[in-house]
């Protein structure tokens, strides 16, 4: 058997409230199998975000056990911890986050320019990118100047430019029309056969059905596991 | 229980050939006939509403449900006069509100229209009771009246005694509850929420439904969005939205 | 690693062009605190810190006499006097004596006139002078007919020479004399700063006459001996003062008579020094005010960025990365500030020098200095810095960062950095204010001293001096033979009301004699204030329009000669102090003046301001100058009504040529510029203060409409939330003006308390207001309560222009 990409044990979140703690997640024990596309589903408040957040080490007030590609986070410094998410974790988010300020093709250029690559072998990535996701014609645009969707697409091709292990999505699709939310989840399930490890949050079971497996969290406890 | 036997009149005529004349119980609060709102940007053109036919009427409890981007939420922002639309015609309380002047929108929401948020959207710098006294002194009640109200509607919300708190020593159900007093304090034509339990977990959730329960049994009007179809099953009537159109309208009772 | 700067450069350069306001405020506000500091501080290191072009220049004191009883303060010294001081003292390695003079160069195209200082041979060792060619004059020359030597400065050279390398030996024609070249100083080198030449000076024998004690006219200068401090000669010249009160007891017993001892610096400098120091203070200020300003913008920015950090930070950066992108963009405005700074600095400095050129010592030596530009722009450098990385590092930490994506767009602010804004422009608004009222105080006194009666009516007067050469003019004969040939000549011209000449012009310095009043003993230890006096001809106080209040002004058209009766004008302070009855009319006075006789007064008339507008009216005496004849003359020509007195120049200059071809008019001016120039410090420091305040009180303004446009994009689903609620618009704009008018209040009281506490200072540089001028006060703090509600009305604007529906979406 293959060892777990991505493996949780006992993972809980919490924060301080009058009188007591709130919990946000609790007991939280997951593995995910490399080339996976998990879906985790739930109603608002049950700490879907929250999990992801932790899984993309953009949280790291928790307590627990967690390994990502064999290593284990909870033990790391952030300086290993970023250097770790640097190289395995691509973030899509539900608004995008694009930087206003810059064209589309610095957009994607972003990630890159926190790692050590000649300028040429990013313009060749950048170029890639542009080229896989039918981007070239926008290249120069602002982010505020392209749809939703296009807007999303831009999102993702900068989410994979680094070539991560794990691509985590937060509600994708939240922002967008019925028919551009199905070209993205194409995009994703494209990505998924050619053996990137998918992880995303959503509300929508059409949504849900171009992953492999739910999770369903509730008031912070993984639900039938 | 979950009769489907009243489709939601259509079209102005119907609401008028429905309605009579005078303010009992069943007039059309709420009369949307063909609103559209259109959002545009570089090159292209997002419907959020499209056409939309609907009559709410006093004392109704409606969902509107639908996924992520069908235009649940702008429908809202657009009852509550909080944006308004490209075309077609909304009446409140019989009264066309889409062409008011800023300032008479403002009137009217203070007035007529209570809100409640996901995010609940307490003002951290204010207590409780100055967060539920806002919408009153912009009135411009007297001060002792408004601190009757205040306390009747902290009271209804089982609040009273957190009066003197800042909204950030609050647990977010109790955050909510705060909201939902500050929504009624004035007695308003029509409660919006906008996934009022949204933010919360379960527990919270179904408390603020039960809240929101006995307001609707006291006779107020509650247009309500909501993701969550158990949520939805609890209103009186469920409109379902997607792409901007309604899809579905389901009438219960 | 430099790639990532060029790309960090390239960022930091478009995000300043997409936010072109900012950028320009934050390197206009850097360049202002940079350049106006740099600018005062040169001239302040000029003139108070670079030491004079002179050998151990702390070692030069000059010397003055005191006659205590008379209140008679730092005088000059007589014949008599200075030959005491050089031989008794024993503190000094050397003494000299100078005074000033004109002397005429002629035998070029026109005459020209030349400041001369006419000083003992020692003059030039006692200051530490030496020649750059030539030599000093020596004792030997110091003698009757062989005195006809010089030594120019650069400045002469220069201008009449064209730095000839041959001129020594070379002859001038000065005042009809030949005189020889023998040595020129170096550049910059030159005492007192106005002078253009040395000649020596030769006592006559009337004046080493210990009856010519009273005739005070040198000014002293001595250097100490190596190791001898300053206390030690006052100790030593106060024995001096005492045995000369011993060998003359009718002069010098029981007046109080002591000498003293002013360091060169203190002397040439202490004028100015209190206005140079209040300037430096109030740039300070300046760059105070700048230096929170940028730091206001910087943290706005940065707290407005903060989803682009995490949003940064969450796609890989490390913590190094993100600081060196904000240090970039904080040092490219702190080098753009610098820059521009650096340019503002140098046309600032000789826009200062030329404004206050004119009343500085050591002018010329003011240089831009590396130094404070260094200092400032490292002080602009360092809030760049400091107030650009903080959010950086902040926004930086993780921890909040998945807080900070679900908030969606907008950027949140910590509450300390919100404080430390609302801080800043507090502290912007009370240095504004301290500002604002030092220039209130200063134009006030401007304004009132402008107000002064002053006595005389200077439009429409123009003024002129010249000089008659005593060689061609020996006697007072000759001297009022020309006077009398020049008046006439003058008043006979066509656009000319009336003319007058007088031996100084009114605020032109001061010219007095103790004298004695006819039928009223001086007792033993009485000591009466010495008589201003004047030597005017009978036209002149007319010329001025000095009002005659009883009797009536000098008679005869001053052609009269020496054998005119005696008589004299006094202004009413003088008859006032000595005939309060009002019976001054018909008493005759005497003046110790070796030609003196009993005079009898004829009239009484107007004070007035002779030594200043800011300097109340002394006693004062006008004699017919032909009975005090000098061979300083200046000329007063009041043109007819509606007439320009410029206008006259040509005529009066030509008339001139026409008696003595060899005279040479100078300082040729209307008399209003003299007026003017009177008090021009006080314009300059209240204009300067203006500038500054007027600065700081922009920077101010922006401050607050930073602050409260940052907050209201911070606040806008606040803004959206009440608006909701049914908040009028009006509504929401009292609230965002007066979280304005709160910070400015604030900032109006702490800038009160600042100013009660330094207006004590500027009370001694004030005339006719009072420091704690409630007027000021009250108008400086409703100004700044004008100026915050127009700051903060456009960015509250903005607020009520929030659209409820978006603000609330933004979640």
């Amino acid at each position: 058997m293959p060892s777990p990409l991505i493996s949780l044990r006992n993972v809980e979140k919490s924060y301080p409230l009058a009188g007591g703690r709130a919990w946000v997640l609790r007991r939280i024990d997951l593995d995910i199998q490399p080339g996976e596309f998990v879906t985790l589903m739930g109603p608002s408040g049950a700490g879907k975000s929250t999990l992801l957040s932790i899984l993309g080490m953009l949280d790291v007030d928790w307590t627990g056990e967690y390994l990502l590609d064999g290593q284990a986070v909870h033990a790391m410094k952030p300086k290993a911890r970023g250097e770790l998410s640097r190289r395995t974790i691509g973030f899509v988010f539900q608004q995008y986050h694009l930087l206003d300020n810059l064209t589309v093709a610095e957009n994607l250029e972003v990630p890159l320019s926190y790692r050590d690559l000649k300028r040429g072998e990013r313009e060749a990535l950048v170029g890639d990118m542009l080229d896989r996701f039918q981007l070239v014609g926008k290249k120069d645009l602002f982010p505020s100047q392209l749809s939703g969707g296009q807007q999303q697409l831009v999102g993702i091709a900068r989410a994979l430019i680094a070539n991560p292990k794990v691509l985590l999505a937060d509600e994708p699709t939240g922002n967008l029309h019925s028919q551009q939310a199905k070209q993205i989840m194409e995009v994703f399930q494209g990505l998924n056969r050619d053996g990137t490890t998918i992880i995303q949050v959503t509300h929508s079971e059409a949504n849900a059905a171009y992953g492999h497996r739910v999770i369903q969290l509730a008031d912070g406890w993984l639900q039938g596991a | 229980m979950m009769t489907n036997d009243t489709k939601a009149a259509a079209s102005p005529e119907g609401a008028v050939a429905q309605e009579d004349a005078g303010a009992e119980p069943g007039k059309a609060l709420i009369h949307l006939d063909g609103l559209t709102k259109v959002f545009e940007t570089e090159d292209v053109e997002t419907h959020a509403l499209s056409n939309i036919h609907l009559n709410v009427r006093k004392g109704e409890w409606v969902a509107i449900v639908g996924p992520s981007g069908s235009g649940k939420s702008t429908l809202l922002a657009v009852l509550g006069l909080l944006d308004t639309a490209t075309r077609g015609a909304y009446l409140l309380d019989g009264r066309s509100v889409l062409d008011l002047s800023a300032t008479d929108r403002a009137l009217v929401r203070n007035r007529h229209i209570g809100f409640i948020f996901q995010s609940f959207n307490l003002i951290g710098d204010l207590t409780v009771f100055e967060n539920v006294e806002l919408p009153l002194t912009y009135r411009g009640m007297p001060a002792a009246e408004r601190k009757q109200r205040v306390e009747r509607a902290l009271e209804k919300v089982g609040m009273a005694h957190r009066a003197r708190h800042m909204p950030g020593q609050l647990s977010g159900g109790q955050q909510q509850r705060v909201a939902v007093a500050r929504a009624v304090a004035g007695d308003p034509l029509i409660l919006l929420a906008d996934e009022p339990t949204g933010n919360l977990d379960s527990k919270n959730g179904e408390a603020v439904m039960q809240l929101l329960t006995e307001l609707h049994k006291g006779g107020a009007t509650i247009c309500m969005v909501t993701h969550d179809p158990a949520h939805a099953r609890v209103a009186t009537r469920t409109v379902s939205l997607f792409d901007g159109r309604i899809v579905q309208d389901e009438q219960r009772r | 690693m430099m790639d990532a700067l060029r790309r960090d450069v390239r960022y930091t350069l478009r995000s300043l062009r997409q936010s072109p306001g900012f950028a320009l405020v934050a390197v206009l506000a850097l360049a202002l605190g940079i350049g106006a500091n740099s600018a005062v501080f040169s001239v302040v290191n000029g003139v108070l810190l670079t030491p004079p072009p002179f050998s151990e220049p702390e070692r030069v004191v000059h010397l003055q006499g005191n006659v205590a009883q008379a209140g008679l303060k730092d005088i000059s010294l007589s014949v008599p006097e200075y030959v005491d001081l050089a031989t008794l003292s024993r503190a000094f390695e050397s003494v000299a004596a100078y005074r000033g003079g004109n002397l005429t160069l002629t035998g070029r195209d026109t005459p020209q006139q030349l400041a001369t200082v006419v000083a003992t041979p020692s003059f030039f060792a006692t200051l530490g002078m030496s020649p750059v060619l030539g030599r000093a004059f020596t004792e030997a020359e110091a003698v009757q007919g062989r005195e006809r030597v010089v030594v120019l400065t650069d400045t002469a050279w220069r201008v009449h020479f064209a730095r000839d390398a041959q001129v020594l030996g070379q002859t001038m024609q000065l005042d009809g004399e030949p005189y020889t070249v023998v040595g020129v100083l170096p550049a910059g080198v030159a005492y007192p700063a106005w002078a253009e030449m040395y000649v020596p000076f030769v006592p006559t024998e009337t004046q080493r006459q210990d009856d010519q004690r009273g005739a005070r006219f040198l000014s002293v200068v001595g250097r100490l001996k190596p190791g001898v401090t300053q206390d030690a000669a006052r100790t030593d010249l106060a024995r001096v003062a005492l045995e000369m009160e011993e060998a003359v007891p009718s002069r010098y017993r029981k007046v109080g008579w002591s000498f003293s001892v002013t360091s060169l610096d203190e002397k040439v400098v202490g004028n100015v020094r209190g206005t140079l120091w209040l300037l430096l203070g109030a740039v300070g200020f300046v760059l105070l005010a700048a230096c929170s300003s940028v730091a206001n913008l910087l943290l706005a920015r940065m707290a407005a960025r903060g989803r682009e950090v995490s949003i940064r930070a969450a796609l890989g950066a490390s913590r190094g990365r993100l600081v060196a992108q904000f240090l970039t963009e904080s040092l490219v405005l702190s080098l753009a500030g610098g820059v521009l700074g650096m340019l503002l600095a140098l046309w600032g400095t000789d826009a200062l020098v030329a404004l206050v050129g004119e009343a500085l010592p050591r002018a010329s030596q003011v240089r831009l200095d590396a130094r404070p530009l260094v200092f400032t722009m490292g002080v602009s450098l360092l809030t760049g810095v400091l107030f650009g990385l903080g959010p950086a590092l902040h926004g930086g930490s993780r921890e909040d960062l998945s807080v900070a994506m679900r908030e969606g767009s907008r950027g949140t602010e910590g509450h300390g950095s919100g404080r430390m804004r609302a801080g800043l422009v507090v502290g912007q608004v009370a240095v504004a204010l301290v500002l604002l009222v030092g220039a209130g105080l200063f134009t006030k006194s401007f304004l009132a001293l402008r107000a002064v009666d002053a006595g005389f009516t200077p439009e429409g007067v123009l003024t002129g001096k010249l000089v008659l050469p005593s060689a061609r003019y020996p006697d007072a004969a000759h001297k009022v033979a020309f006077q009398r040939e020049l008046l006439g000549r003058l008043q006979s011209l066509p656009g000319v009301e009336a003319v007058g000449v007088t031996n100084l012009l009114p605020l032109g310095g001061r010219s007095d004699s103790s004298f004695d009043i006819e039928g009223r003993p001086q007792a033993p230890d009485e000591v009466w204030p010495a008589v201003e006096f004047r030597a005017v001809s009978p036209g002149y106080l007319r010329t001025l329009r000095v009002t005659p209040r009883q009797g009536h002004l000098l008679e005869g058209d001053g052609t009269e000669g020496p054998d005119a009766p005696w008589q004299v004008v006094i202004n009413k302070t003088f008859a006032d102090l000595y005939w309060p009855q009002g019976d001054a009319l018909g008493q005759r006075l005497k003046l110790h003046w070796d030609t003196a006789q009993w005079t009898t007064v004829v009239g009484i008339v107007d004070d007035v301001r002779e030594w200043g507008l800011d300097t109340p009216a002394r006693p004062a005496a006008y004699y017919p100058a032909a009975k005090v004849p000098t061979p300083f003359l200046a000329l007063a020509v009041r043109a007819k009504s509606g007439g320009s007195p410029e206008a006259l120049r040509t005529a009066i200059e030509a008339e001139l040529r026409a008696v003595d071809g060899n005279l040479a008019l100078y300082a040729v001016a209307p008399l209003t510029r003299l007026v003017d120039e009177s008090i021009s410090s006080r314009q300059v420091s209240a204009l300067l203060m203006g500038l500054f305040a007027g600065t700081a009180l922009l920077l101010a303004a922006l401050g607050i409409s930073g602050v409260i446009g940052y907050s209201v994009a911070q606040r806008t689903r606040e803004m959206g939330i009440r608006m909701a609620l049914g908040a009028s618009r009006t509504r929401v704009l009292t609230l965002v003006l007066g979280q304005g008018l709160r910070l400015t209040a604030l900032g109006v009281v702490l800038g009160l308390g600042l100013s009660l506490g330094l207006a004590r200072l500027l009370d001694a540089m004030l005339y006719g207001v009072a420091a704690y001028d409630g007027w000021t006060f009250a108008g400086v703090a409703l100004l700044l309560g004008t100026v915050a509600v127009l700051a903060a009305w456009l960015p509250a604007r903005r607020a009520t222009r929030v659209d409820p529906a978006i603000a609330l979406r933004a979640e």
